[in-house]
């Protein structure tokens, strides 16, 4: 029998799992279904609620797992739990940076005809999610734990410095991608749609919570096995 | 521009393809989480380290 103090977080996190699930569902069915089509784009807008709130996600990721990082080079006696949070917050980040690259190439090829671009935001994206596998690589590869925290740490805290060039590339360059949809001085978007997408955002950050938690829960189940069995 | 489709392709194709593309890699992230977590809790309580946390 599985002891009590393990068995009721995974079973909290395995319910909040599903009703965040649900959530994310009514999330695209609102923005599939009931949300008019843009002006502009029509209908391939619809994007926008999975690719801006994924892009959202990817970027707290990366920053938690440098916060995290920071916290295991810090705080001596804590590393070993804050080095697990930073691998599973990576993970993460990797997962919907690459999700971001994968949905906004689907977004490119209808409104700008191809399918990629070596326009600043694709480039520095792509960057972004490169660092995170190097980190993934790097943790495989070096056999040394300490040696494998410290480095982790490095690699993720290097890696966040990175989310700003990401985001402020389409002010920062000349560039294909469109600017900050919401941080114009003047509304370029209706109150509807920023609702929908709001939304959207929030459920998706809920879900990505609840998968970090049960992914946080797999790595350390996993580390702990390796060191009781040596 | 025309709003029903691109090329000869619709926006359907595009727009499903992209949360269909994104539910799978969630969903087979989820299940890999998930697995790797029964499977390192069950070789803990097969091995018998959680012996001690059961007393």
């Amino acid at each position: 029998m599985i002891p009590k103090q393990i068995r009721a977080p995974i079973l909290r996190w395995n319910i909040l799992l599903v009703i965040f699930v649900i959530f994310q569902l009514i999330g695209w069915y609102l923005a599939l279904f009931k949300i008019g089509a843009d002006t502009d784009q029509g209908n391939v807008y619809r994007i926008i609620f999975v690719h801006v709130p994924i892009a959202w996600c990817a970027f707290f990721w990366f920053f938690f797992s440098a916060l995290f990082g920071l916290l295991a080079l810090l705080v001596n006696n804590q590393s070993v739990k804050f080095d697990r949070s930073s691998h599973s917050s990576m993970e993460l980040g990797v997962l919907f940076s690459f999700l971001v690259l994968v949905t906004g190439s689907l977004w490119g090829k209808p409104t700008w005809g191809v399918w990629w671009d070596w326009d600043p935001r694709l480039t520095s994206s792509l960057v972004l999610f490169l660092m995170g596998c190097g980190y993934l690589l790097l943790r495989y590869f070096t056999p040394n734990l300490q040696a494998r925290r410290r480095v982790s740490a490095i690699v993720a805290i290097l890696s966040a410095f990175n989310v700003p060039i990401v985001y402020y590339s389409v002010n920062l360059w000349r560039s294909l991608h469109q600017p900050q949809t919401f941080v114009q001085s003047t509304p370029n978007a209706s109150s509807d749609i920023s609702f929908v997408l709001f939304f959207n955002f929030v459920v998706t950050f809920l879900l990505s919570i609840a998968i970090y938690k049960i992914r946080r829960q797999a790595i350390s189940a996993v580390e702990s096995l390796a060191e009781a069995r040596g | 521009m025309n709003s029903s489709s691109y090329g000869n392709v619709s926006w359907k194709v595009f727009v499903y393809g992209t949360y269909v593309v994104v539910a799978i890699f969630l969903v087979v992230y989820i299940f890999f989480a998930l697995y790797a977590r029964r499977s390192a809790l069950k070789n803990l309580k097969e091995e018998g380290f959680l012996e001690n946390e059961n007393k």
